[in-house]
């Protein structure tokens, strides 16, 4: 069977969402609206809105990010997150591991017959 | 945080069906993520009138793609049920061996500490003004043997349901349990032998040379049998009361 678009894109989303979201907050810290803006933007990293609130909740289980609420100018107090000592640490990590990964993928795929 | 624009019954149906699909939840987990999600529609709502209500619930897409993304890493208040594994693979099984072990090493260790040894008779004979004292070092082997055979014949029935036990438990190997239900018959045959072989190269004083090596020849087979080996087979009995 072969699998689709979707569920390619699903599963190269879940190894790489988080670390999207912590070098998001590595500029300065966001709420979750505003975070899934940017994410969603193009559809590409974020596909429903929604999906990102479990992730948040198990960064912050996980010491990634911490969250503090501010007062917004229009409407409700928001919360924001921000990037912790160990989310920082992780993402550093995550920076030089890519690299290697994302050269070793494409090194594979042009040497795949076919590939263009 | 409740706004009017989360009053809207689609909104409230939305956040109803979240709620309902992590049920099963963390309740402070659960609440993280409808909250985030229910603020996120208030920031939506606080801009627009109700044609963005639509629009708003799309852009976060269904409750069940949330609660799928929920699933991953999840925290859950529910408790697997505990299997507990069979009978003779619990952690009482080594600690009953222990016991029935070290009773049957007591008895043969009192046995030979208790056994005939060596019988010093003498005599006196008087005649010519003189006495003469003759004393007879006597150290009947075979009454020796018998006996030490009696005390290992004495620890029936605790070694035989050592031997059941072990034997009968998936917390011994096949190796284990020869070494296991050897060490009592083992220990007794070197208690006896020793002072034996002691006597006929030494007499006296090398039979309680011998005495003391055999004790210290034991004492690592009774280390084995009743510390090393039911250890093991307690580590064994920890790993499967895991609960799967």
């Amino acid at each position: 069977m072969v699998p689709g678009d979707d569920v390619i894109m699903t599963q190269l989303r879940r190894g790489a969402l988080e670390y999207c979201v912590l070098s998001l907050l590595d500029q300065r810290e966001r709420y979750g609206r505003e975070i899934a803006a940017v994410l969603g933007a193009d559809g590409v990293l974020l596909d429903g809105d929604g999906t990102l609130y479990p992730l948040l909740a198990r960064m912050r289980r996980a010491g990634h990010v911490t969250t503090v609420w501010r007062e917004s100018e229009s409407g409700p107090p928001r919360r924001y997150y921000e990037l912790s000592l160990t989310g920082r640490e992780t993402l550093e990590r995550f920076r030089i591991v890519w690299k290697v990964f994302r050269d070793a993928v494409d090194s594979a795929m042009d040497e795949t017959p076919g590939a263009a | 945080m409740n706004t009017p624009g989360t009053e809207h019954p689609l909104v409230r149906r939305y956040l109803a069906a979240l709620e309902r699909l992590l049920s099963d939840f963390d309740p402070v987990e659960r609440a993280e993520i409808t909250e985030g999600v229910r603020d996120h529609l208030c920031d939506e709502m606080s801009d627009g009138d109700d044609g963005s209500v639509d629009a708003a619930l799309r852009r976060l897409g269904p409750v069940e793609a949330i609660a799928e993304e929920a699933m991953r890493g999840r925290s859950t208040t529910v408790v697997p049920p505990v299997v507990r594994p069979p009978v003779l693979s619990r952690p009482w099984v080594p600690v009953a061996v222990v016991a029935l072990q070290a009773l049957s090493f007591a008895i043969v260790l009192l046995a030979s500490l208790a056994a005939p040894g060596v019988v010093v008779t003498e005599s006196s004979v008087s005649g010519g003004g003189t006495t003469t004292v003759t004393r007879d070092v006597v150290f009947d082997a075979g009454e020796s043997v018998d006996f030490m055979l009696a005390a290992v014949l004495g620890t029936i029935p605790w070694w035989p349901v050592v031997g059941v036990l072990v034997g009968s438990s998936p917390l011994w190997t096949a190796w284990e349990w020869i070494r296991i239900v050897s060490a009592v018959p083992v220990v007794g045959l070197l208690l006896a032998l020793f002072p034996v072989v002691g006597w006929s190269l030494g007499g006296q004083d090398g039979m309680a040379v011998a005495a003391y090596a055999s004790l210290v020849v034991c004492a690592p087979i009774v280390a084995h049998a009743v510390w090393l080996l039911p250890r093991r087979a307690t580590t064994r009995a920890r790993v499967l009361a895991r609960p799967r």
